[in-house]
């Protein structure tokens, strides 16, 4: 299977955020990565959650479903605050965004700082 | 300008989209698509080509013929396969902007980028078994007079 690198590093804002950084392109042979490192930091508590696509340079509908399923697990928590935000995506992939209708949703920010005090 | 072919034969293994994705990016690129136009059909293929993989074939293994043909007006990707007959195109849920994310299925995203980044997605079924799938993007002046008659 295609493999992605995943690094998580926790920011302090007005509350902790984890964020997940991504390298690697996100297709249906590699976004099995993604969904388990997602699932296994939420189970472990995580609420406030940015994926850094900084490193992303290719995603394909694996990866919108990976991010329906971090969305939804998010929102399914709790907590009223849970939610997940994007960081540097493509301008390939902010494109597809706008088709499938994520952008709506998901809100997406150039700058790591404005993310995290976003929550 | 004649037609000019290339092929690519492929398992189907999900770690071959890569590859496949690497063979039409060269073909695009050596036509002179633009970056938008080559991006939109790698995303296509990359999309059909893992439905033949999870949905065709499943847990069976069998082979992905992968034809390009370009001509003075158009990219036609042609993908054959000897999977189990299906329409992977008509699998296509109406997905509305507002619509919460947690109210939405997460499948028939792929279906949709596939229409969305081709300007004409075919399924024939093939008369020996398996599935022939074409793929079209117009090029150059007729991609404009499509694009144009579909605003008005």
């Amino acid at each position: 299977m295609g493999e992605l690198n995943i690094r998580v590093s926790q920011m302090e804002g007005k509350l902790p955020v984890s964020v997940l950084h991504v390298s690697g392109d996100i297709d249906a042979s590699s976004h099995q990565d993604l969904d388990n490192k997602a699932i296994e930091i939420i189970e472990a508590g995580a609420q406030h959650v940015i994926l850094d696509l900084t490193d992303v340079s290719y995603m394909s509908s694996a990866g919108f479903r990976s991010m329906h399923k971090i969305h939804v697990a998010l929102q399914a928590s709790a907590s009223e605050t849970a939610c997940l935000k994007l960081l540097k995506p493509s301008e390939e992939i902010r494109r597809l965004m706008k088709t499938i209708g994520f952008d709506v949703h998901i809100s997406i920010y150039d700058d790591l700082t404005r993310a995290v005090d976003a929550f | 300008m004649g037609v000019k072919s290339s092929s690519l034969k492929v398992q189907s293994d999900l770690d071959n989209l890569a590859l496949i994705r690497s063979f039409i990016e060269q073909v695009a690129e050596e036509i002179g698509l633009s970056s938008l136009a080559i991006s939109g059909i790698r995303l296509a293929v990359d999309e059909a080509c893992a439905n033949i993989i999870i949905h065709g074939y499943g847990s069976e293994r069998g082979d992905i013929d992968i034809t390009v043909s370009t001509g003075a007006n158009e990219m036609v990707v042609i993908l054959d396969d000897n999977a189990h007959q299906y329409d992977s195109l008509q699998e296509t849920p109406a997905i509305s902007r507002n619509t919460p994310l947690s109210d939405r299925l997460p499948g028939g995203m792929g279906v949709m980028l596939i229409k969305q980044n081709t300007d004409r997605a075919k399924y024939l079924a093939r008369a020996g078994g398996g599935n022939r799938l074409i793929l079209t993007c117009f090029l150059g002046d007729i991609a404009e007079l499509v694009n144009s008659a579909d605003i008005l």
